[in-house]
């Protein structure tokens, strides 16, 4: 069925993909980012502790969250003619190679202005053992006539 | 954002961790624009013994038009 504004209700479910974490997914977003910092790189380094925190090896980039969640409100927004306007999240946990993360978004409010049409979404991010690895909130325009912008 | 910024920028030091970001879409980027980033660091703090850096960051196009903005939060090493 397909996703309109007016059939989303509080609490409704978006169910993101998974995404297995790997040296080589780490190393393409390195790539893909231009993000050379050996925290994501170089096991020698991350031997360190960085104040009082110790990661224990590398680990995966923040932003790589962000993009995964990035895919999922686009991959929801986009069939109803929605588009992804906003996205703010904090990294809670670090993610390592062999790690498997999944985003989820909920729906938290709808919002009719006299321009458009707005919802907010909680997202999370989860672990493969339950633990939030990042939460943010996201907001999504269903222009009334997406043609007319 | 890397892209837009040399090896040598402050906002890459070694060992930053991205604590969290928040960007806004304003407009889209398309083929042959040429995008130009502002960057400066708005704050510096000591939290639970961490030196953070929020970041404002702003992207535009090559008629001034802002494609999208954010605000980010790293802790640098000390």
């Amino acid at each position: 069925m397909t996703t309109t504004f007016e059939s989303l209700s509080a609490g409704d479910v978006i169910d993101g993909p998974k995404f297995a974490v790997s040296r080589e997914s780490i190393r393409l977003f390195c790539d893909a980012s231009l993000d050379y910092n050996p925290l994501h790189l170089d096991d020698e380094y991350m031997k360190g502790s960085f104040g009082k925190t110790n990661f224990g090896g590398i680990i995966m980039h923040g932003m790589n969250n962000f993009g995964l969640i990035s895919r999922m409100i686009t991959d929801w927004a986009h069939p109803a003619g929605a588009v992804h306007k906003r996205l703010e999240t904090r990294w809670v946990k670090p993610v390592r190679p062999g790690d498997t993360i999944q985003p989820a978004g909920i729906i938290k409010a709808k919002q009719t202005t006299e321009k458009s049409r707005w919802v907010l979404i909680d997202v999370v991010v989860k672990n493969q053992a339950g633990e939030k690895v990042a939460t943010g909130e996201a907001l999504v325009e269903f222009p009334r006539d997406l043609f007319c912008q | 954002m890397f892209s837009c910024t040399p090896a040598d920028d402050w906002m890459r030091s070694p060992g930053t961790v991205n604590a969290g970001q928040s960007w806004s879409y304003n407009i889209p980027a398309r083929p042959n624009d040429v995008i130009t980033l502002q960057a400066r660091a708005l704050d510096k703090f000591i939290k639970r013994e961490r030196l953070f850096v929020v970041h404002d960051n702003v992207f535009f196009n090559q008629k001034g038009d802002v494609i999208c903005s954010g605000r980010g939060w790293t802790i640098r090493p000390m």
